[in-house]
């Protein structure tokens, strides 16, 4: 399994923000992380990522703790953001420098695909930005791609070009664990649909699971969060 | 474009700053130094250099304050990486090492010119002595510190009790400064000592001082009282910038970062 999480909780304070979450994903799919706000989705991805760590149970990414394969795992952070001044050629740098499985090629064809504009990021609309930083995310080649609301935010439009550029990034030997209250929208992509209430994993069910249930991911999400 | 550059662009305004502090400072200077008294100058250039160095801890404070700004910005990007967080704290470092380097550097060599237009003479290696004294007794620790203090805070968010604390720490910090210059000065006296440096003051200056007879040689009146200048409060200095920059790679590499 390329993802596993076993008993996991984490607190902030008094609030529970992950409570005996376990999980378990294997390579090549896309999963929804699906909640309503709070449910623990941005915390799981972040213990995933490797920058929180777990106050009881256990994170696996192949097998180890996911700071000792961090090269390996994609992260967009929900509120990303770069140095204002940099275009794509200045990201090309810096994503070299810190990742050396970027691949300056592909995020070019990114950020064509996505249509996002040749200037800098502070000359660019949230929206253009989301999709910069999603090329940029999506550009390096590794085993796991964390996606935190990427598709938050964004026009109707957008969505849809981030969504194709999701299909047409997929590879086999990933997983592509996406967070998203735009159900509806991305429901056509979904490998998987993990739903997450109150810090827990309350359903996990293949696409197909859910076509035998008779239902859509909407449909799930509005019977099993409501 | 690298993460030094980036660094670099990033306090561009700081930078600016400073290379205007010292364009004013070392034009009014020049006046004074061509249009009136260089002696005089060389007065006022010693003593408005106590009040324009210290605006050298600004470099620190900015950059500490950087880190805590972009906790939940770029830095998400940096941290991820799986770049050593030694090369992201050495960029940090680079930058404001090379910022203060050159501030000071260039206050060191404005004094040299007014000196030496005013009469003083002094061993060529004087100045660049200061300078090595400046960076590594003073500012490499500060840079350091300030980068292990922006990380802390960005990692661990103290609250308004954690922020008492902190700043009952910098005072702490002031005597532990003053405790390793002492300890630098009375256990480390086996090391290297550089030799007293030859310093002569022009005729007026010893007139002044009520000394008749020539120029002052300073380094010939100090000679009975101190054999030469004591290098450990360098080493020293190197020293904990070094396991300063170690625990700022770790706490880099190891702090939680929600």
């Amino acid at each position: 399994m390329l993802v596993e999480l076993q008993e996991v909780t984490r607190r902030f304070g008094a609030n529970v923000a992950v409570d005996g979450l376990s999980l378990v994903l294997p390579a090549g799919e896309v999963v929804g992380l699906l909640g309503t706000n709070g449910a623990g989705k941005s915390t799981t991805l972040k213990l995933l990522a490797g920058l929180l760590y777990p106050e009881a149970g256990e994170v696996r990414v192949e097998g180890k703790p996911p700071r000792r394969v961090r090269g390996r795992i994609a992260f967009l952070p929900e509120r990303g953001q770069l140095y204002e001044w940099l275009d794509a050629k200045g990201a090309v740098g810096l994503f070299t420098t810190l990742y050396p499985d970027f691949r300056p090629r592909r995020f070019y064809e990114l950020l064509e695909q996505l249509e996002v504009p040749q200037r800098s990021l502070s000359q660019m609309s949230k929206g253009q930005r989301a999709r910069f930083l999603l090329a940029a995310t999506l550009a390096r080649k590794v085993r796991l791609y964390l996606l935190d609301e990427p598709l938050g935010g964004v026009d109707l439009i957008t969505r849809d070009r981030i969504l194709a550029a999701l299909v047409s990034e997929w590879r086999e030997d990933a997983t592509y664990l996406l967070s998203t209250h735009e159900v509806a929208e991305a429901e056509g992509i979904f490998d998987r649909a993990v739903f997450m209430k109150e810090g827990r994993v309350v359903l996990s069910a293949s696409a197909e699971e859910l076509r035998e249930r008779g239902q859509s991911v909407a449909q799930a999400f509005r019977e099993v969060l409501a | 474009m690298n993460l030094f550059t980036l660094e670099l662009r990033k306090h561009r305004l700081l930078i600016a700053g400073l290379a205007l502090l010292l364009l004013v400072w070392g034009a009014w200077l020049a006046r004074g130094v061509t249009g009136g008294d260089p002696l005089l100058t060389l007065g006022l250039a010693l003593s408005s250099l106590l009040a324009i160095a210290p605006f050298g801890v600004l470099v620190p404070i900015v950059l500490a304050r950087a880190l805590a700004g972009e906790a939940a910005g770029p830095l998400a990007f940096l941290l991820a990486s799986p770049r050593s967080g030694l090369a992201h704290v050495a960029a940090r470092f680079g930058v404001g090492f090379a910022a203060l380097g050159v501030y000071y550097a260039a206050l060191v060599a404005t004094v040299h010119w007014v000196a030496a237009a005013a009469g003083v003479r002094y061993d060529a290696w004087l100045p660049l002595a200061v300078w090595a004294y400046t960076i590594a007794g003073w500012t490499a620790p500060l840079l350091a510190l300030g980068l292990v203090y922006g990380l802390l805070v960005s990692a661990y968010r103290p609250g308004r009790g954690g922020q008492i604390v902190a700043v009952a720490a910098s005072a702490g910090v002031l005597a532990g400064w003053s405790w390793l210059g002492r300890f630098a000065l009375e256990r480390l006296g086996f090391l290297p000592q550089l030799p007293l440096p030859l310093v002569v003051l022009p005729e007026k200056v010893g007139r002044f001082l009520g000394v008749a007879g020539g120029p002052l040689d300073l380094k010939t009146a100090l000679e009975p009282l101190v054999q030469g200048v004591p290098t450990a409060p360098i080493w020293v200095g190197l020293f904990v910038t070094l396991a300063l920059l170690a625990v700022a790679a770790r706490l880099w590499e190891e702090a939680e970062w929600a």
